[in-house]
């Protein structure tokens, strides 16, 4: 064997040994290994927090101090801390974190918002202000579903969302976690953030201001919580706010968005005056349990009623604090009302007397000019108003023959009897609160005893509804005439005599002839008689009383010669005729003759 | 048997031992990934410090493994090193007193390799960070002890022989944590994969950082305007900001 071909085979077995051993110890040394992590610890959140804030430079915001303080002075103590102070914390060390990302850093506090719905919503929420949050997530994405405007471009669901997380410290006080207080401030914001979007998304063309609806916020929900009884009468009352908040917050709301300069701006000084009424009315309600006589509609209408008085009538809240002005007027308004129930129900339903007393604040409240007698505490204005009226009904009803009037006061014609004679009243120098609302209560008490005479129904509801407008009208214009002489009690009223014997005629006719048989004095042509005669009247009153007869003898004669004439003369004629000859009447007692040539002369527009 | 053939027996027998340290060392990873893995997420049986044994074990035979691959094979040697110190810091008490000086050894091995660090990177790497996550590891079983003992909430203040091991823990992991920084700084130019980078160094340099940052609010507990070791915190805080690794540490609660 050659000795260089060995050398070469020797290098060359040695060459490719070395090769692929070369080649498995590589793939030894660089395959894939397992890298162990260091040990993981797990910070307690307090020592965490604790720590994030000692060690940070970035100063802490003003709305993040208080809560910070307080988790600082109870760890000093060794006490826990409260779960609101470690939700706000967290949300501010989430924020930190989040503005170090370039990615987040501009949207910030889009981000927080997101960790907090996520972090509190996957992790169940660590505290009140967590819980609150959380519901008002729910409620905005119910309402967003529906209404996507609400929380889009245009957010006009978002200034009640700030106004609630401006105030959320106070909707959430520390009386520990799930305290009453902290479970009570969660369901009124729910509450009210739900109003608030129903109301909002119901009237699109709204605009209600932000600056606004926090001020409302900051001065009704806290002072709710605040005022929550600590003992176990605190249940009921908790139900009646949260019962009423609802539809109470929505009136304010649209008040707000119709008339915002009615508690904004220069007319009142203090602008919390909304809010004010509406936490006193709110607190006075659950107090006394109204809502336990009358239905929650009928509190909250009472509540509209209160506000658009003070719409109205800022004048009566000047001068002093207006808000201690506005807060003694709502609570001797409910006052007053339990009073009105107590006297007059029954025989009236609890639920009209709600309605009734709404209507009289509204009626005093719609016309400006009314003078106020300053020596009467006008904030009692139910009982200076209602009242009397209410006294006068009750006793012709308990009389027993109360004919039309029973089964009126049972509609909602007994409401608009009170509307139309205190608006007519409310717009009439002195006629409102006087020394005993002498002028209301005759008006009234005629009108009751009238319609107590009318036991053949031949006038309707709203018959009797234009008969009192032109009383209440005439009462106005010309005052201690139809309704009895002030100044001489020996006059005795006018109108009653002659409304009940025109009245009287009527029904004789309707027995004596019916419809078919031609009688025409019923119904429109009835009331338009009275509204005629009680206005003739008004100028001469003392020669109307003394002619009442004659003047009820030409209403009965006019009825035979219709009724003897079906086919020539019908109601025009007889309210024609009638018209014509009353002043006549009135003045001399005599209507003449009633023959062919003066009928025609009258009819045809000439004068008798 | 001529001098040939003899001298070809060797050679031969040396190429097949080198193959055997190779298969070793493939043995032995293996060994370790089975450990550590049945350690992490142990049997309901059997509690994870059974393990702590068997890794102190393998850490030897690779320890030993690594000195016999020294002087023939450095480079496998230093991979026998690399699994001894990851073993020996896993085993816990049992043998982490070990670490330094297996790490040192291997360290020694790569600093004499042609390229220095950069011809095994991963290995290399591992050997300079791993003392410093040792002690991190004693640390953290001190924090979790004064935590037991004074759990939060509320929190009580430490008894003043806890809050001096607390301080004493605080500077260690301050030197630990500065440790991993400067292999961080030899290791960032060289060639590794993203998963070693990010996965094991940055993140378990931040763990060092949140134990130093749970024993100091521990500390905040008695000193709560505390200024001495706030330097030190901020400072490490900030090294990682500058590194682009957020600070954050869980919490619990």
């Amino acid at each position: 064997m050659d000795p260089t071909l060995v050398t070469f085979a020797i290098r060359a077995a040695v060459r490719l040994g070395n090769a692929g051993s070369e080649a498995f110890a590589q793939h030894a040394r660089d395959r894939e290994i397992l890298l162990p992590k260091v040990k993981s610890v797990k910070i307690p959140i307090m020592d965490n927090i604790a720590t994030t804030f000692h060690m940070s430079t970035e100063p802490v915001p003003d709305d993040v101090k208080p809560f910070l303080d307080s988790f600082r002075n109870r760890r000093a103590a060794n006490l826990p801390p409260l779960p609101r102070d470690i939700d706000v914390l967290r949300t501010e060390l989430a924020r930190r974190e989040l503005i170090q990302s370039p990615e987040l850093k501009e949207r910030s506090d889009e981000a927080v918002g997101y960790w907090m719905v996520t972090q509190w919503g996957s992790n169940g929420p660590t505290g009140p202000i967590a819980r609150v949050v959380l519901t008002m997530a729910d409620v905005a994405l119910e309402f967003a579903a529906r209404d996507p405007s609400l929380f889009g471009v245009s957010a006009r669901g978002e200034g009640l969302v700030k106004a609630l997380a401006q105030n959320l410290a106070e909707l959430v006080p520390d009386d520990g976690d799930l305290g009453p207080r902290n479970q009570f401030g969660v369901r009124l914001a729910e509450i009210f953030l739900r109003a608030g979007l129903k109301t909002v998304s119901d009237n699109p063309e709204m605009l209600i201001s932000d600056k606004h609806v926090l001020l409302l916020v900051e001065n009704t929900l806290p002072i709710l919580v605040k005022e929550l009884p600590p003992d176990l009468g605190s249940l009921r009352w908790r139900g009646i706010v949260e019962t009423l908040l609802g539809p109470v917050a929505s009136a304010a709301l649209q008040t707000l968005g119709e008339h915002p300069e009615a508690f904004f701006g220069d007319k009142f000084k203090d602008d919390k005056l909304l809010g004010v009424v509406t936490s006193t009315f709110l607190t006075t309600v659950a107090k006394t349990g109204l809502t336990e006589s009358v239905s929650e509609a009928g509190v909250v209408a009472l509540y509209k009623s209160a506000l658009g008085l003070i719409a109205a009538r800022p004048e009566l809240f000047v001068g002093g604090a207006a808000t201690e002005n506005a807060d003694e007027f709502v609570t001797t308004v409910l006052k007053d009302f339990a009073i009105v129930l107590k006297t007059s129900s029954p025989p009236f339903d609890r639920n009209v007397l709600v309605k009734l007393s709404a209507t009289a604040i509204d009626a005093l409240g719609d016309r400006a000019a009314a003078l106020i007698d300053p020596e009467k505490p006008w904030q009692n204005v139910l009982l200076q108003t209602l009242d009397p009226i209410l006294t006068v009904l009750k006793q012709s009803i308990e009389s027993g023959n109360a004919g039309a009037l029973k089964n009126f006061v049972a509609t909602d014609g007994l409401n608009d009897l009170v509307g139309i004679v205190l608006r007519q009243a409310a717009k009439t120098p002195g006629m409102l609160l006087k020394t005993d609302n002498d002028e209301l209560t005759r008006l009234i008490g005629v009108v009751a005893k009238a319609m107590a005479e009318d036991v053949e129904g031949l006038l309707s509801g709203d018959d009797w509804l234009a008969i009192a407008a032109v009383a209440a009208e005439e009462a106005a214009a010309n005052p201690g005439r139809l309704f009895g002489f002030k100044s001489d009690s020996a006059v005795t009223d006018v109108a009653l005599p002659l409304i009940t014997g025109l009245l009287k005629v009527a029904s004789a006719q309707w027995k004596e002839h019916g419809r078919s048989g031609g009688a025409v004095l019923f119904g429109s042509t009835l009331h338009e008689a009275i509204a005629v005669t009680l206005r003739a009247a008004a100028s001469n009153a003392a020669a109307a009383l003394a002619n009442a007869t004659n003047i009820v003898s030409l209403a009965k004669a006019l009825g035979d010669l219709i009724a003897a004439n079906p086919g020539r003369f019908g109601y025009r004629e007889w309210l024609k005729l009638y018209e014509d000859l009353l002043p006549q009447v009135i003045a001399s007692g005599n209507f003449g003759l009633l023959d062919e040539p003066t009928i025609r002369t009258i009819l045809s527009g000439g004068k008798q | 048997m001529t001098r040939v053939a003899r001298a070809l027996l060797l050679f031969a027998g040396t190429l097949v031992l080198a193959g055997c340290q190779s298969a070793n060392l493939i043995s032995m990873d293996n060994e370790w990934r089975q450990t550590y893995s049945a350690m992490q997420n142990p049997d309901f049986l059997i509690s994870g410090s059974n393990y702590d044994a068997q890794l102190a074990d393998l850490s030897d035979r690779a320890q030993a493994a690594g000195a016999r691959a020294a002087s023939s094979e450095p480079q496998t040697a230093i991979s026998f090193y690399r699994l001894a110190a990851l073993a020996a810091w896993k085993a816990g008490e049992i043998r982490e007193s070990e670490v330094v000086g297996i790490s040192e050894a291997g360290n020694a091995l790569c600093s004499r390799l042609p390229n220095g660090i950069a011809s095994q990177p991963r290995d290399c790497g591992i050997l300079l960070v791993t003392p410093a996550f040792a002690l991190h590891d004693r640390e953290a079983r001190l924090y979790e002890r004064l935590l037991s003992a004074a759990p939060s909430p509320p929190g009580r203040q430490l008894t003043p022989e806890e809050l001096n091991s607390a301080k004493a823990a605080i500077e260690q992991l301050r030197g630990a944590f500065n440790d991993v920084a400067a292999a961080r700084d030899r290791v960032a130019p060289l060639r590794l994969p993203a998963n070693f980078n990010s996965g094991f160094l940055d993140s378990n340099w931040l763990g060092v950082y949140c134990t130093a940052r749970g024993i100091y609010g521990l500390v905040l507990r008695n000193e709560a305007n505390e200024q001495m070791l706030l330097g030190s915190m901020r400072t490490m805080e900030m090294k990682l900001r500058d590194s682009s690794i957020q600070p954050t540490c869980a919490s619990a609660g």
